[in-house]
């Protein structure tokens, strides 16, 4: 294989992961601008998203059905969290948000487990999904176009969403200004669960088919990818949408590449990586691509 | 004449595109109390962050006893003997409050060294005990070592301020830096403060730059007093000298210049007017505070329907918080407000917009990435019927044609006066009965504020009842009906507006 | 009341005699319980020193612990079985061991250097983003532990550590950390300290060196920790990177604020109760026969259980078991002389 051929099979590999990381970002991104919270529970309602999808997959059900499962699944989950304990927490201080966070991630991540198995699952094997794509020396298989395809289906109604109706006209209005958007009447409490429904659905996107591309799901699997999607909502800008897509796709990028391109050895530090990645850009630039710096030095 | 242990020369500081300070100059001389005055965004506690170090001047020097002090960390600048409070306090609220004021000895005393501390040895143990008297003792001359080890951040306003002013002393500065000490006072506490302040003043014989709204304050303690406006330095003399300044009475009081047409018009609704109608907003014993600071005392105010009401004052007497309060952003600690003859207290802001109740904000508050049209659309967000919105939009374009060209541009791009009319026009988008207008004159070049206020008469006569809030009292009372003076947070003077305009008391409240 | 000066001393001779006691009837397992109370209470008291009263929330006290622990085990592993385990340190380090209490300090040398590299770019950064931050450490030394199997065998974990841990030495450096954190916050660096966390511009305002107080306290935090996870392995004898995970992240968290941020006496109430109630909710957890009812095995009890009293005193009651506050005679004794709490006096005004 030539080395053209190589990278753009790992570009090919990185975009794919990175509008996984995209699509958890945006809910992550959004949520911060507004509430200047970081969701940690983010990744377990993906998780919870694909646990109730594959029970809907091993049934038979064809595929479409088995991603809005997902998506039903994680935006009902992010919506109920969101309810039960971040509104009524909303002006408490920073730690208390973070730390109840922690906690609805730990009770997700167990209750699954409770409720299911340590054994890790995988939804029942799609063969559209699974037939090999071939691009001119580069493998893939559907699903990543699928992948990427279903991403960019998603980026643009979120756009949609946010530029051309009222309620997205609200969102936009309340991130740039809590205070000026209250006064035009807008109601806090109803624009953070919209918010919260719309970052769900989307982590329910790619919960599902992060379950299809890479199998071994455990109730772990959603934690990891969830903090993920904050570093690459950090590094595009945290609070701006299309930094959040921005980020992801860098970070899904980074992470390819340095694992494609380093020796073995120190390839498997990839996920350490990430993190270091993450303290690399608080120093250099914290507020991102996109982003406002305020929200970022104590 | 002795060098100044404080100088600050042509001192300049840029904040995203706006000049907060514009070659400021300032010397202060050893041992002498000073006054820096100026209205609202004048510039004063930029002048401070600069001097303490929490900003970095674009081009200037700051010299303590002749040595620079650009580039310092605050923490080093405080070591060099500059000692600040804070307008809203800062204390350590969540230690006591001898233990705030110990604090307020870091510099002073010499750390006894890890091993002593950590062994608890004799030297340590005499060491605690020197500074803990130390602080009781500044406690006891501030009289407040009652409250030695009450948590700070539960205690009264008058005893948080002291607690602030004793961390300070304690340190033993060369300059302190007092920013807005009398806010939130009452005219006794301040009058305590003051003889306080002198106290201290004549006993550790420090030099003393303070910011403060409060003429009276300033001028029956301050020998000098320097006036900035715009960052930029105004005029320095004794208080009588400031006070008779034009240009300083200028930049508090404003000048009164509207076009003769819209002058006739205002001169006909007033005259047309035989019976004050019945208030369609009124206010009654209102006390608000921020926390533990107090903004408002029992005020008691009724705008008519109609007609323009001003509210008009100095800094820091209370205006916003008062329309803050009676649109919705800001719940009150005490009293009632009324709209139409409905308690609306506790009534939230999305069921006031809803209400017909709308606040045009202080500083404009425009969602700065989203065009001219998002933003009045924006305005409109609570209105039931769409049609009426696309109406609506189309006479606020009419009424404001230098935007109408402009719907599509960001509005962080517009230019002050524009922005200024996209904020009212934002506000008018909610087909409001009663517009509170907060400072629509504020940052805005003298025919720019003719046009405004001619608009606002426009609208008025349209038949919206108007609240305005103006620091620029001659315009705000040239165009209004009846008006209210405001001073920390109570009612002073109130009257129909020509009349409160002629009288002699009428530019003492502003300036003392 | 002079019976409060007399408290520490009062509860040492209780520490002392209730472990001797226990040395001498209670069985391994519940030996083995207590030893990890200990350690469990010097881990919440040195996070809640850079936590509760320096303000900075870390998510990497795990990543402190677990270096000390390799570190220290690494030191005292038997010659006999370094090179076939172990095999990637140099020569002189295969062939020697370091006696018990240089190794644990070395261990926690070692996390204070860690601290230190860490700290200084990443503490001056907001709550949630230092949180990330630190996250991100625990991650990464966790991912590295995992790695560098030549090092530290890896996933598999590093068995065969000796024991030389016993309730002595883990309640003496129990007893340790708590009395330098105690030392150190009622001083000037530790008035220093909270007045950082209260308002650090008014820190600054009155001299105080914002980063480094913050790095110090971060350093000494890490320290203990460093100590308390070579106190774990030598306990154990056995140190995984799973031991440094997540969870242990949730766990360290529970600990510390269920007893109350800026407590020490909460900081060993929280470790007390998240010791021992797992203990009652495991027997739930295997599944099995209880009052005639056949309950299967309910996987992850013990952690929804934590998760719920988590979140719930976020909820109810964020501050804690013990608050802000520490133990002493005269607030119980007044405590049970009032019928009811005072309220604070001032009217809230509630928001529809």
């Amino acid at each position: 294989m030539s080395s053209l051929t190589v990278f753009l099979q790992q570009l090919s590999n990185g975009l794919v992961l990175g509008f996984l990381y995209g699509l958890i970002a945006i809910g992550l991104s959004m949520v911060y601008g507004l509430l200047r919270m970081i969701n940690f529970a983010h990744g377990d309602v993906l998780m919870l998203g694909v646990f109730v999808a594959l029970p809907v997959s091993w049934l038979g059900a064809p595929f479409p059905i088995v991603l809005l499962a997902g998506i039903a699944a994680a935006t009902v989950a992010g919506g109920i969290v969101q309810w039960t304990v971040y509104q009524p927490l909303i002006r408490s201080k920073d730690v208390t948000l973070l730390v109840a966070s922690l906690g609805v991630s730990l009770l997700l991540q167990n209750v699954v487990l409770m409720l299911t198995s340590p054994q890790p699952k995988r939804p029942e094997p799609n063969p559209f999904l699974d037939e090999p794509f071939q691009l001119g020396g580069v493998y893939l298989r559907n699903v990543d176009l699928m992948i990427v395809g279903l991403a960019i289906v998603s980026v643009l109604c979120v756009h949609f969403f946010l530029q051309y109706t009222r309620p997205g006209l609200a969102l936009r209005a309340l991130a740039q200004d809590l205070g000026a958007a209250r006064m035009m009447g807008i109601r806090v409490p109803r624009m953070v669960a919209v918010c919260f429904l719309l970052g769900s659905g989307l982590a329910g996107v790619a919960g599902v088919f992060i379950g299809y591309k890479y199998g071994h799901l455990t109730p772990y699997s959603g934690f990891l990818p969830g903090v993920k999607g904050f570093v690459a909502a950090v590094i595009g800008g945290i609070g701006s949408f299309p930094g959040a897509v921005v980020g992801g796709i860098i970070l899904g990028l980074l992470e390819v590449f340095l694992v494609g391109y380093l020796p073995d050895a120190l390839a498997q530090f990839r996920d350490g990586y990430v993190f270091f990645v993450l303290i690399l850009v608080l120093l250099i630039r914290p507020s991102g691509l996109f982003g406002k710096a305020e929200l970022v030095k104590a | 004449m002795p060098a100044p242990v404080l100088e600050l020369e042509r001192v300049s500081i840029n904040f995203g595109g706006v000049q907060a300070l514009d070659q400021l100059s300032l010397q202060l001389e050893d041992g002498e109390i000073r006054g820096l005055i100026g209205p609202n965004g004048s510039g004063k506690s930029t002048a401070f962050n600069v001097i303490t170090g929490l900003n970095k001047p674009s081009s200037g020097e700051v010299r303590l006893n002749g040595r620079s002090l650009i580039g310092l960390r605050p923490d080093q600048i405080a070591a060099c003997g500059i000692g600040r409070t804070f307008q809203n306090l800062r204390l350590f609220g969540a230690m006591t409050v001898i233990e705030n004021v110990m604090l307020g000895t870091h510099l002073s005393t010499q750390p006894t060294g890890s091993l002593a501390t950590l062994f608890s040895t004799p030297t340590f143990r005499q060491h605690e005990a020197d500074v803990r008297e130390r602080s009781l003792a500044i406690l006891e001359s501030l009289s407040i070592a009652d409250f030695a080890e009450e948590s700070a951040g539960n205690l009264p306003y008058g005893v948080q301020k002291r607690v602030d002013l004793a961390r300070s002393i304690i340190a033993k500065p060369k300059v302190l830096l007092l920013d807005e000490p009398a806010a939130g006072l009452t005219e006794h506490e301040s009058r305590q403060l003051m003889d306080l302040i002198r106290k201290v003043h004549d006993e550790f014989r420090f030099t003393l730059l303070l910011v403060e709204h409060d003429m009276h304050f300033v001028s029956n303690l301050c020998s000098l007093i320097t006036a900035i406006d715009f960052g930029k330095f105004l005029a320095e003399g004794t208080p009588a000298q400031v006070r008779a300044n034009e240009g300083v009475i200028t930049a508090y009081l404003g000048t009164g210049r509207i076009g003769d047409q819209a002058r006739r018009v205002a001169a006909e609704t007033s005259s047309t007017l035989t019976e004050p109608p019945g208030p369609v907003v009124a206010v009654q014993d209102l006390e608000v505070r921020y926390g533990a600071v107090p903004a408002l005392h029992g005020v008691s105010i009724e705008a008519g329907e109609g007609v323009i009401t001003a509210i008009v004052g100095a800094n820091g007497a209370g205006k916003t918080t008062l329309l803050s309060a009676i649109s919705g952003v800001v719940p009150p600690h005490k009293g009632a407000i009324l709209y139409r003859g409905r308690t609306i207290t506790r009534w939230n802001c999305e069921q006031r917009v809803a209400d017909g109740i709308v606040l045009c904000p202080e500083g404009r508050r425009l969602f700065p990435e989203m065009t001219v049209r998002e933003n009045l659309l924006l305005g409109s967000y609570k209105a039931q019927d769409r049609n009426g919105v696309t109406a609506a939009l189309e006479r606020v374009f009419t009424l404001f044609p230098r935007i109408a060209g402009r719907r599509n541009q960001r509005a962080g791009t517009l230019s002050g006066g524009e922005q200024q009319m996209v904020a009212i026009g934002r506000a008018l988008m909610a087909q409001p009965s009663v517009l509170l207008l907060d400072e629509p004159s504020l940052g805005l070049a003298p025919n720019l504020v003719e046009l405004i206020f001619e608009t606002i008469l426009q609208i008025s006569a349209s038949g919206t009842s108007i609240i305005l809030v103006e620091q620029n009292a001659s315009i705000a009372l040239e165009v209004a009906d009846h008006g209210y003076v405001l001073e920390t947070g109570k009612v002073t003077l109130a009257g129909k507006a020509a009349e409160l305009k002629a009288r002699q008391d009428f530019v003492e409240a502003y300036l003392g | 009341m002079s019976a409060q000066k007399y408290f520490p001393l009062l509860a040492l001779m209780v520490l002392i005699a209730g472990l001797w006691l226990a040395q001498h009837s209670l069985n391994a397992f519940y030996l083995q319980i207590l030893g990890l109370l200990g350690i469990n209470i010097m881990l919440t008291v040195s996070l809640n020193f850079a936590a509760g009263y320096g303000g900075m929330f870390s998510l990497g006290h795990p990543a402190f612990a677990a270096l000390g622990g390799y570190a220290a085990a690494v030191l005292t592993y038997p010659v006999t079985l370094k090179p076939s385990r172990i095999p990637g340190y140099p020569d002189w380090l295969l062939h020697h061991t370091v006696p018990f209490v240089p190794a644990l300090l070395i261990g926690g040398v070692v996390a204070s250097i860690a601290a230190v590299l860490v700290g200084w770019p990443v503490l001056r950064l907001r709550g949630h983003y230092l949180a990330v931050a630190t996250l991100g450490l625990t991650v990464i030394v966790q991912v590295s532990i995992v790695n560098l199997v030549d090092y530290t065998r890896g996933a598999l974990g590093l068995s065969g550590i000796p024991n030389h841990s016993n309730l002595w030495w883990i309640f003496g450096f129990m007893v340790l950390t708590i009395y330098v954190v105690y030392r150190l916050v009622n001083s000037r660096f530790g008035r220093a300290l909270r007045a950082v966390r209260d308002d650090y511009v008014a820190a600054q305002m009155s001299g105080v060196n914002v980063a480094r107080t913050r790095l110090i306290a971060f350093t000494i935090s890490a320290f203990f920790a460093g100590i308390a996870g070579g106190l774990l392995g030598h306990l154990l004898r056995i140190l995984t990177p799973g031991q440094f995970s997540f969870n242990a992240v949730f766990i360290g968290v529970a600990m510390m604020i269920l007893g109350g941020m800026g407590s020490i006496t909460g900081s060993v109430i929280g470790a007390i109760v998240m010791t021992i109630l797992p203990q009652f909710i495991i027997p739930f957890e295997r599944g099995g026969s209880f009052f005639g009812y056949e309950l299967p095995a309910l996987n992850g009890l013990t952690q929804i259980v934590i998760a719920l009293i988590l979140i719930l005193a976020m909820l109810v009651r964020p501050e804690g078991i013990a608050g802000s506050k520490e133990f002493s005679f005269r607030e119980m004794i007044a405590r049970s002389r009032r019928p009811m709490e005072q309220t604070s006096g001032r009217p809230a005004v509630k928001w529809k």
